[in-house]
């Protein structure tokens, strides 16, 4: 069996025709602020969110077919650069939202991360039967006076470990903590608003300390975190999140 | 060596227009911002891991993005929906000829059209001049995957823009080295 050559291949006319294609190519307004901020570390957990496909670049028309054509052309330019400018605009503002958000919040935040490390000391139950998690679920919302789910992480490899009630920032707030068979934690916070210097319901956010991650989403009722090893995809985290709402 | 925080950044910018066109090759659905979002927060947390001297950081920032790629499994669960064999007569190059008068946004369509793992190894063939041993590396496939796979994106192209190819004429029957790809 003989071995394929690896010598590179060339074909200048097809590499010349590709260059000049995207010889023009750069990346967008939006995606090089968004990369400034995060190579600048202003941004350590951005959360990746879908945003509206930016208007492509008007390709040449190969040929003119008339005067109403081409001002038909132009509008739709214009509109396109309006469309661009706007989204551009808002997701600026997103972006200054979420950082104002964190500086804003960022004694609470990171008091999470450092609580996060230590055991609780006042353990409502480290049973997780099926009936004790029910129980648990019960009892959190009790003293907490806050509506707390409890539901199970064992697909991702998290084990319910035990629930408490603690006190951050001087609120009193509920705890789980979950523990995965290689010693990693996730601990989850129900908070109330109240707790936090200023929050919007619907906002979330993402934010890493030295060691932790921290990522929270505001309800109308609560503000529940997630903090988990530093490391951790930052979206699975929001994922998981999704199971404590209400 | 790994550089500082600030030369890292520096350099990782310096690369945000060819990972962009790297992004956009893989994905079709307009999310290739996120993408390139993705990578470099990957990058960010992984700098410590990178070696100046041993890595240009544009093969391995195009590394982590096609790995972010196939890890939100833009990729069709991963499956394997075909084994491919190629044989070492077809990696011969097609003798192609292309047309100079070929615009730009003919070639973009036609680009377009390939399926992202074609239109990638083109672009990082031809746009960005890693050599094969280099795309194997970022998509860690073989070499002769990658050889395989420009050899069909070449063809596919110039069917797509009605240029010769004069090697369909002269394909020899296969023996040999044979490629395996999952697609």
């Amino acid at each position: 069996m003989s071995e394929p050559t690896t010598d590179n291949f060339d074909d200048p006319a097809l590499k010349g025709l590709l260059k000049r294609a995207s010889e023009n190519h750069r990346a967008s307004d939006e995606l090089r602020l968004r990369a400034e901020r995060i190579l600048s570390g202003e941004v350590a957990g951005m959360i990746t969110q879908s945003q509206p496909a930016q208007p492509q670049p008007a390709q040449p028309a190969r040929r003119s077919t008339g005067r109403s054509a081409m001002l038909a052309i132009a509008a739709l330019l214009v509109f396109g650069v309006g469309v661009w400018i706007a989204n551009i605009v808002l997701h600026r503002m997103d972006l200054a939202h979420q950082a104002q958000y964190v500086a804003d919040n960022r004694t609470i935040i990171e008091k999470m991360g450092a609580d996060s490390l230590a055991r609780p000391s006042s353990i409502v139950s480290e049973l997780t039967t099926a009936e004790a998690t029910q129980q648990l679920s019960q009892q959190l919302t009790r003293l907490s006076e806050l509506e707390v789910r409890v539901p199970k992480l064992d697909d991702v490899g998290y084990e319910l470990n035990a629930g408490s009630i603690v006190t951050v920032n001087n609120a009193r707030c509920a705890r789980l903590d979950y523990l995965s068979k290689d010693g990693k934690t996730i601990t989850v916070y129900t908070l109330p608003t109240s707790a936090f210097q200023k929050v919007d319901a619907g906002d979330i956010y993402s934010h890493q300390t030295d060691d932790r991650l921290v990522a929270g989403h505001v309800g109308e009722d609560a503000v529940r975190c997630i903090v988990t090893e530093r490391n951790f995809n930052v979206q699975q985290a929001f994922g998981l999140l999704e199971r404590f709402k209400r | 060596m790994a550089p500082t925080r600030d030369e890292f950044s520096r350099l990782a910018l310096e690369q945000l227009d060819a990972l962009d066109r790297f992004a956009r090759s893989l994905t079709r659905s307009g999310d290739s911002d996120d993408l390139v979002q993705e990578t470099l927060l990957r990058a960010i947390k992984s700098q410590h891991t990178f070696d100046l001297r041993s890595h240009g950081i544009r093969s391995w920032l195009f590394r982590i993005c096609h790995n972010v790629y196939l890890t939100r499994g833009k990729r069709e669960n991963a499956q394997p929906r075909a084994v491919e064999q190629e044989t070492l007569q077809s990696f011969a190059a097609p003798i192609i000829q292309w047309e100079e008068s070929i615009e730009n946004s003919e070639l973009n369509l036609a680009m377009s059209q390939l399926s992202p793992e074609l239109a990638s190894v083109l672009t990082l063939w031809a746009v960005d001049d890693l050599s094969y041993r280099e795309i194997a590396e970022v998509l860690d496939v073989p070499i002769g995957t990658v050889m395989s796979r420009l050899h069909r994106a070449r063809s596919k192209l110039a069917a797509r823009l009605g240029c010769e190819n004069r090697s369909e004429l002269s394909r020899k029957p296969s023996t040999g080295m044979q490629a395996t790809e999952m697609e």
